[in-house]
């Protein structure tokens, strides 16, 4: 038996969730740096400590690309959700270190009813991601679409 | 004559990079980082309302990193390329596997940094082009770029 998917009518104005717990090791960093942000910021300590992020940091895709992960394995995997048309607004706060452990949480701050499509509700989400000083190191103003309870996709 | 890197921040739309995008690659990201059935596996896509399989959205921005990175060492030796944000990230079409992914960027307006020498702060526009000449993500940011 399938257990009840998250929604449209889960995703109120005001409604939020704390979630993710998410630890970037070095060898993570330096692997995604590798393959898809290779500069030296991200994969050559001493550079890094002349370079402008004062240090070595993680790729801000990574980071993004974590924030997925955290968001797949806490609620969207098991909702009605249908993608993204986009993200309004995103901001990389602070440079996340490798070795960092990070969190997030989202905040509903619209939701309406599609009216070209009766099955659909659109929410926009504000996300923050913490590190473990609680310092935020990224928002993000996110639109995403969900079925809706009626008729359920 | 004008060097890519002037023509560039002179405001014209630059090809950055082409990037082949496998079945393969599509399934490793996500199976990391955005492990939903349409990025996982062809038949699982099929059922799905994107009709195949597709990249993560997190992954097409990657590949946009990474082709803006490696034209910024042929063409700007020593600079780095970091941003404190972006806005109006879209994805208006999914990426599908097999498609060959062409990055663009273009300079809206440019200033010196004052804080770092040699160093500009630009505002950019970015996106990347499937086969058909489609865009399949796109977004305005500001970038750092210097040594």
């Amino acid at each position: 038996m399938d257990e009840k998917r998250l929604t449209f009518e889960d995703f109120p104005v005001g409604a939020t969730m704390s979630f993710g717990d998410h630890v970037v090791t070095e060898d993570d960093a330096f692997a995604f740096a590798t393959l898809f942000d290779p500069q030296a910021i991200h994969l050559d300590k001493d550079a890094a400590n002349a370079g402008p992020l004062d240090g070595l940091s993680i790729s801000g895709w990574h980071t993004c690309s974590i924030l997925m992960r955290m968001m797949c394995d806490s609620f969207l995997l098991r909702s009605t959700s249908l993608g993204s048309p986009g993200i309004e607004t995103l901001s990389w706060k602070v440079p996340v270190r490798p070795g960092d452990r990070l969190h997030a949480r989202w905040t509903c701050v619209s939701a309406r009813t599609s009216e070209k499509r009766t099955d659909l509700g659109i929410c926009v989400f504000d996300y923050e991601v913490f590190n473990d000083n609680d310092d935020v190191v990224l928002t993000a103003r996110v639109t995403h679409f969900f079925g809706r309870e009626l008729e359920p996709s | 004559m004008m060097t890519e890197l002037e023509r560039y921040l002179a405001g014209e739309a630059v090809n950055v990079g082409e990037t082949e995008l496998t079945a393969e690659a599509i399934i490793a990201f996500a199976s990391d980082f955005d492990p939903q059935r349409f990025h996982l596996s062809e038949s699982a896509a099929r059922d799905t309302h994107f009709g195949g399989l597709c990249a993560s959205g997190w992954h097409t921005c990657s590949i946009w990193m990474r082709a803006m990175v490696d034209w910024t060492k042929n063409h700007a030796p020593g600079a780095y390329c970091v941003s404190p944000g972006l806005k109006n990230l879209a994805w208006p079409k999914p990426a599908f596997a097999g498609q060959t992914l062409t990055a663009f960027s273009r300079v809206k307006t440019w200033r010196e940094n004052e804080k770092r020498d040699r160093s500009q702060i630009l505002k950019t526009e970015n996106w990347v082009e499937d086969d058909e000449g489609d865009r399949v993500m796109s977004f305005e940011a500001t970038l750092l770029f210097g040594p």
